[in-house]
């Protein structure tokens, strides 16, 4: 009788093992099924539109417009990426590094235009250098146009890139040892010596990376740019103004162009990638 | 010399405490103690890497406690080395040197001369150590912090470094201060001090 209970339990503790790990696989599969209708939802759209714009690449970089476009693109968003990292390498390294006053303020500020609506971001910018104001009207006198122009679209570029620079800049500076650093602070370095020949160096390829990032982003943005300027046209502009007044057919070789063109960066990028998986930083 | 007086210090939840010691100009003191006693906090205060929250550090007679460690004239070679890795041994080496003349004689002494075109990140353990030692010493310190510098050398090399380097403090007469848990690299020092929780007892 015992032995028969002792039995039967365990038979129940097996059953109960069976349905856990039949639950479990269950969960698995469903979590898989749901992570590959993601992917495919991200993956789908962009092969689509690259497999149909595909025939019409070659046409639309005859066209004058696609090729002043593609130009006025890459020039602003290299402007845009080299402000970002002039400008936006001393903040990210002092994130990476000090514990200081501020430093919660300046992240936040920095993070600011993640939150924000990108047209939201081109009007704040359009209000900045609008002549109401006295930095606008200061522009102004001397000359220097902001609304339709390239420096325009190389603000509107810069506002929304500049924190993927920074956040991704800061990252390669905090995978630096700092006692690199140090050892070459007792090796006669001072720190601004120590950052050029040893920091700067060590997170090159992670500089890199967070530049090419930036780039990416300044070369598809479009809610930005297009309230700044409308003209001269970025790639994204154009494929927009496209398809406004020619439909599908017209925008899709455009909008084709500029994704065959924004995924360059992005395999570079993962080349990078991979490679500082295999370098020994410490 | 090396000088600490009342040194208090804070790092994370580490504390040196109420440290006072003197290492007189060219003498070689062992500093041993228990993993975790404070030892490489200890080093890396006299550097400069570590700002002590009082107290006063002295190197050479020298109030350097507020000083960047670049003024101190102090090498320093911390555990594993810290071989810059961008760069091949032969850069390492003369990275802060002031004279090629310091650093052919010590490459030649230290018997790394074969290794000076390889990457640093191919070297052994051993070779990375002598290479950090001759790095600290190429700019001529008046004073040397070690953290376990000998410990990936296998005994044979170990006594040749060890004996190498003794007779160029003899010759250049810096000061030592040798973090180790070796115990015939502490009896090779003239002077011994023992660390303990945060202290030197």
């Amino acid at each position: 009788m015992r032995a028969a209970g002792h039995r039967s339990s365990r038979a129940h503790a097996n059953a109960h093992a069976a349905a856990h790990a039949a639950a479990h696989a269950a969960a698995n599969t469903t979590a898989w099924v749901l992570g590959a209708l993601l992917l495919l939802f991200l993956a789908v759209p962009i092969i689509l539109l690259v497999a149909l714009g595909a025939g019409g690449v070659g046409n639309a970089l005859r066209d004058p417009d696609t090729i002043a476009a593609l130009e006025t693109t890459f020039v602003t968003a290299t402007g845009a990426t080299l402000i970002a990292a002039i400008c936006g390498s001393p903040i990210a390294y002092a994130l990476s590094r000090a514990s200081f006053r501020g430093r919660s303020v300046i992240a936040a500020i920095v993070d600011l235009p993640l939150l924000i609506p990108h047209p939201v971001a081109g009007i704040a910018i359009l209000l900045l250098v609008s002549r109401d104001t006295a930095f606008g009207s200061a522009l102004l006198d001397m000359g220097f146009r902001v609304v339709g122009t390239p420096a325009g679209i190389i603000a509107a570029m810069l506002f929304v890139s500049a924190p993927l620079y920074i956040s991704a800049a800061r990252e390669a500076f905090a995978r630096v040892d700092r006692r690199f650093e140090f050892v070459a602070r007792t090796l006669g370095d001072t720190p601004w010596a120590a950052f050029r020949r040893v920091t700067l160096p060590l997170a090159r390829r992670g500089l890199a990376s967070a530049a090419i990032v930036t780039w990416a982003r300044a070369v598809s943005e479009f809610g930005a740019v297009v309230v700044l300027a409308y003209n001269p046209k970025v790639v994204s502009v154009l494929s927009y103004d496209r398809f406004t007044t020619g439909g599908l057919g017209q925008a899709l070789p455009i909008a084709a162009t500029l994704v065959l063109v924004s995924i360059v960066p992005l395999i570079a990028l993962r080349a990078l990638k991979y490679d500082r998986n295999s370098e020994v930083v410490s | 010399m090396i000088e600490c007086r009342d040194v208090n210090a804070r790092v994370g939840n580490f504390a040196i405490r109420a440290v006072t010691f003197v290492v007189p100009q060219g003498v070689h003191a062992a500093l041993t103690g228990p993993t975790a006693s404070g030892k490489t906090t200890l080093l890396e205060l006299i550097a400069g890497a570590i700002a002590p929250r009082s107290g006063i550090v002295r190197v050479g007679g020298i109030d350097v406690t507020g000083r960047p460690p670049e003024t101190r004239g102090i090498g320093f070679v911390p555990q594993h080395g810290y071989l810059f890795p961008h760069l091949n041994t032969s850069e390492n080496v003369r990275y802060g040197a002031r004279d090629p003349a310091t650093v052919a004689s010590l490459t030649r002494r230290f018997g790394i001369e074969h290794l000076m075109d390889r990457t640093v990140t191919k070297l052994s353990g051993g070779e990375r150590q002598v290479v950090a030692l001759c790095r600290s010493l190429a700019p001529r310190p008046d004073v040397v912090l070690l953290d376990e510098p000998f410990a990936a050398l296998d005994a044979d090399r170990r006594a040749t470094v060890l004996n190498e380097f003794s007779a160029l403090q003899v010759e250049w007469g810096f000061t030592v201060l040798h973090v180790t848990h070796d115990e015939s690299d502490a009896r090779s020092a003239t002077l011994r001090l023992v660390m303990s929780d945060g202290s030197i007892t």
